[in-house]
């Protein structure tokens, strides 16, 4: 056969499994992942059990109000609810984790990966597949739902946004543990198990929220109102788009871990635009303020302006490579007659996507700032230093995470969190010993706020004026927490600079020397030849 | 046909994979050898797009499999070297799972898992749970699953370890049936002695290099000096051993013991002048019983290239 017959029955046999330009419905009616799931976790002697456990407890907390005359359906909707958001929340997560991990743990995601199935309809398999027993009982328990508002007349189309609330949150935890769990360098399915636990156990202020303790009605009939960008609206819409969002980061990121172990969860333009709809739902938020106009900064910006640090942070994990990424990144743009890799590069350092966090997060604040000058009809001049010092604590915490990073690989995560307990923390603990000893001695309790305020993170908030306490020294705090923080980006950019220049020194001459066969020296010898070649040497 | 150029594969500051190149032509099945940690797993892998190069160029069946990988993956088999299996599934569900991967229709899903299950020998087992099958009998469905699709090329990594004799003479005949119907295999094991008996080229790594490619007639030519030959004859042993010394081409000759066998190292490894060798013993009218020129196989060769002695 002609190697160019071979190339088409290659190319012919890439083309039969290859899916139709368009939306490709198997990935939903003939998923593997969803069919395995199906046929291991739905079988029907336990589903059975399970409907009729779950009707007979349905059925029991409406038969009560009825029995009890007490009437309240809506109470009865609300112990529904309650019960199906646990079943996907807790356990759905749960099973979920657990399914990942032990995927990943046996090998078996290379063999889908190695498939013609799509990292896209692995993400679905996955997420729809995970918990599907948990999604049959919900499915089940939602006419027992349905029945109890409709006995109470709450409003069914309050019923269905507060439904697609629940199950935007779902969607959102699940996608939160689907890259957790695919980000894991322990794939052990009972680490996983305690971290969804974990996960929920810091979700508790949310459970309250759907549990049985609160009556549907008042989340469905008559729900919390809410400002979006000055458009009235109610709170389970609001955190539906939001949920939806921020589902659809984690979503991209699992599509990329599907595809394969080696990427990051997102690519460096990506986390800018993350960063920038983080931005643009903080905007948003502020028109929900209804707190009295303060001189600075009011605590639910503050708390907007810390929620986009917390992001960033976050984002940034995901742009900066380690030694071996960059290093590897190095050797194929020399080998490709490049200097480095481009700026935007999986395997580039994260400098320049920092500097458009910084860019962005300038943006965020002086939008910020517009919308409150906006709302509340006064004009007030920006907090110069704290406003830089904010923006300055995110350029620092990447900059000095990339120089663990490529300094020291995979070890580089405690260093880096020794680095953050010194700079950041030390100060705090330092500070608010001297602010309690000089508030005994009633002494310089100014001297505790300025020192605390070298940690930036507390140093922001007391810079601001938004806590109220009449000794602290406003600029002074404004200034500790400044110049250290601008001091850190200067020197961490250096070291990276100087570090980036050892690790060329070291790889450019591999590239610029000719590529000499180290065998050659087999070719002409017989092996009687060899060993008394090597005797000699 | 598998072209791979340049291929370097790094982790962390250790070099898995060294500027190696390697083609495997249509039909060819080429036996992947070096010992642990000599970077045959890590080829395999970053062949068929699991694991990422540092740089280097894979082309399979004239598809670049970096650039479309997903092209080059359809066209692909890949079995590893520990085969995992979904041990909740009975073995026919769990190809069938595979199945609706590959994109096979539902039509034919049954039939082709039917056929796969038979091919190799696991059509008894299709009700029982994957989880409970042994080692040997998990490795055959996982190669049951890799030949589901019907690949053009595979990649073997070990595919006989776990195996019991009968299932390995399987192995064998399904990888030269595959052969012979046109297909590439790269094929990876630390059993030479079996891999002589079906490949038909070899690569012998070391310390992520490529020592040597070729076929393993190219290979034996490379280093071999000369061939091997075991004569035995009725009488006069000795003089023919000195008879032997004069003669064109032969190298050595060691007469074993006492017995009237002699083992020769002869220059000429092509069978023209083996022949005339033979035909010019019966012509110096020596009586012979046996003469057999004896073909190093892969353990020998492996050793021969002194992949210790490289390193």
């Amino acid at each position: 056969m002609s190697v160019n017959e071979t190339e088409i029955t290659a190319e012919s046999v890439a083309n039969t499994t290859k899916p139709e330009k368009g939306w490709d419905w198997s990935i939903l009616t003939d998923n593997p992942i969803i069919i395995k799931q199906s046929r291991v976790r739905l079988k029907r002697s336990s589903m059975i059990s399970w409907f009729m456990v779950i009707g007979v407890l349905a059925s029991a907390v409406i038969w009560m109000e009825f029995q009890f005359g007490t009437k309240r359906y809506d109470r009865s909707a609300g112990y529904i609810l309650g019960g199906m958001v646990f079943m996907m929340l807790i356990v759905g997560t749960q099973q979920l984790a657990l399914m990942i991990t032990a995927t990943r743990a046996t090998g078996m995601i290379d063999f889908h990966r190695l498939s013609p199935q799509s990292p896209v309809s692995l993400l679905i398999g996955f997420l729809a597949g995970g918990p599907i027993r948990e999604y049959a009982i919900v499915a089940f328990a939602i006419p027992f739902l349905i029945l109890a508002c409709v006995l109470y007349g709450t409003p069914l189309t309050g019923l269905f946004i507060l439904l697609l609330a629940a199950f935007s949150l779902t969607l959102l935890m699940h996608g939160l543990t689907l890259v957790s769990a695919m980000l894991s360098k322990n794939p052990n399915p009972n680490a996983a198990k305690g971290a969804s636990w974990g996960v929920f156990a810091s979700m508790g202020m949310l459970g309250p929220l759907f549990s049985g303790t609160m009556a549907v009605d008042r989340l469905a009939g008559d729900p919390p109102k809410a400002q979006f960008y000055g458009i009235a609206t109610t709170v389970p819409i609001v955190f539906t788009g939001i949920a939806c969002v921020a589902s659809g980061f984690f979503l991209v990121a699992g599509v990329r871990r599907f595809k394969d172990d080696i990427r990051p969860s997102l690519t460096k333009r990506q986390t800018l635009l993350a960063l920038s709809m983080a931005v643009l739902i903080g905007w948003g938020l502020l028109f929900q303020s209804v707190f009295p106009y303060d001189n600075f900064v009011k605590p639910f910006e503050l708390t907007i302006i810390g929620f986009w640090t917390l992001v960033s942070f976050i984002l940034i994990g995901t742009a900066a490579p380690d030694r071996v990424t960059y290093i590897g990144g190095l050797r194929r743009s020399l080998r490709l007659g490049l200097r480095r890799p481009g700026p935007f590069e999986d395997r580039a350092l994260n400098r320049w996507v920092i500097g458009g966090f910084a860019g962005i997060l300038t943006a965020g604040i002086s939008g910020l700032y517009v919308i409150r000058n906006a709302l509340y009809d006064e004009v007030s001049a920006l907090p110069g230093a704290s406003t830089a010092t904010a923006i300055l604590v995110v350029l620092e915490f990447g900059l000095a995470l990339q120089y663990y990073r490529l300094r020291l690989g995979k070890q580089a995560g405690g260093a880096f969190a020794l680095f953050l307990f010194v700079a950041w923390l030390v100060p705090f603990i330092l500070g608010m010993a001297l602010t309690l000893a000089s508030g005994i001695s009633q002494e310089n309790e100014g001297n505790g706020f300025i020192l605390m305020s070298i940690s930036p993170l507390f140093g922001v908030p007391l810079g601001t004026g938004v806590i109220q306490i009449s000794d602290i020294p406003i600029k002074e705090c404004q200034l500790a927490a400044l110049i250290p923080t601008l001091f850190a980006v200067f020197i961490f950019n250096q070291m990276i600079t100087n570090l980036q220049r050892r690790i060329d020194r070291r790889i450019l001459p591999e590239h610029q020397s000719p590529n000499v066969d180290p065998f050659a020296w087999l070719d002409d010898a017989t092996p009687q030849e060899l060993v008394a070649r090597k005797m000699k040497s | 046909m598998i072209e791979v150029s340049d291929l370097r594969v790094d982790y962390d500051d250790f070099c898995a994979v060294r500027d190696l190149s390697l083609t495997i032509g249509d039909g060819e099945v080429c036996g992947l050898i070096g010992p642990n940690g000599a970077g045959k797993t890590s080829t395999m892998r970053a062949i068929v797009g699991l694991l990422e190069p540092t740089y280097g160029s894979i082309r399979v069946g004239g598809i670049d499999a970096r650039e479309r990988p997903d092209d080059a993956q359809r066209t692909m088999g890949f079995m590893p070297d520990f085969a995992p299996v979904y041990e909740d599934l009975k073995c026919w569900e769990f190809l069938d799972i595979f199945a609706a991967a590959y994109k096979i229709p539902k039509a034919i899903r049954k039939q082709r898992v039917e056929e796969e299950l038979a091919r190799v020998s696991l059509t008894e087992k299709r009700d029982v749970p994957a989880g409970t099958l042994s080692r040997g009998m998990r490795q055959r469905l996982t190669l049951a699953k890799t030949l589901l699709p019907d690949p053009q090329f595979l990649l073997l990594d070990e595919p006989a370890s776990g195996l019991d004799p009968n299932a390995r003479i399987e192995l064998k005949q399904i990888i030269r049936s595959l052969a012979v119907e046109g297909r590439s295999v790269l094929v990876s094991s630390h059993i030479l002695s079996e891999m002589s008996e079906f490949c038909t080229s070899v690569a012998i790594m070391e310390r992520g290099r490529m020592v040597v490619h070729g076929t393993i007639a190219e290979v034996q030519a490379k280093f071999n000096q000369g061939v091997e030959l075991h004569i035995k004859v009725l009488e006069r042993a000795e003089e023919l051993g000195k008879w032997l010394l004069h003669y064109e081409g032969v190298l050595a000759t060691e007469r074993n013991g006492s017995a009237n066998e002699l083992t020769v190292r002869f220059a000429g490894t092509d069978e023209q002048s083996i022949a005339n060798l033979l035909a010019d013993i019966f012509r110096a009218d020596f009586r012979m019983v046996s003469f057999a020129p004896r073909q190093e196989g892969l353990e020998e060769l492996f050793l021969k290239v002194g992949a210790k002695e490289v390193s």
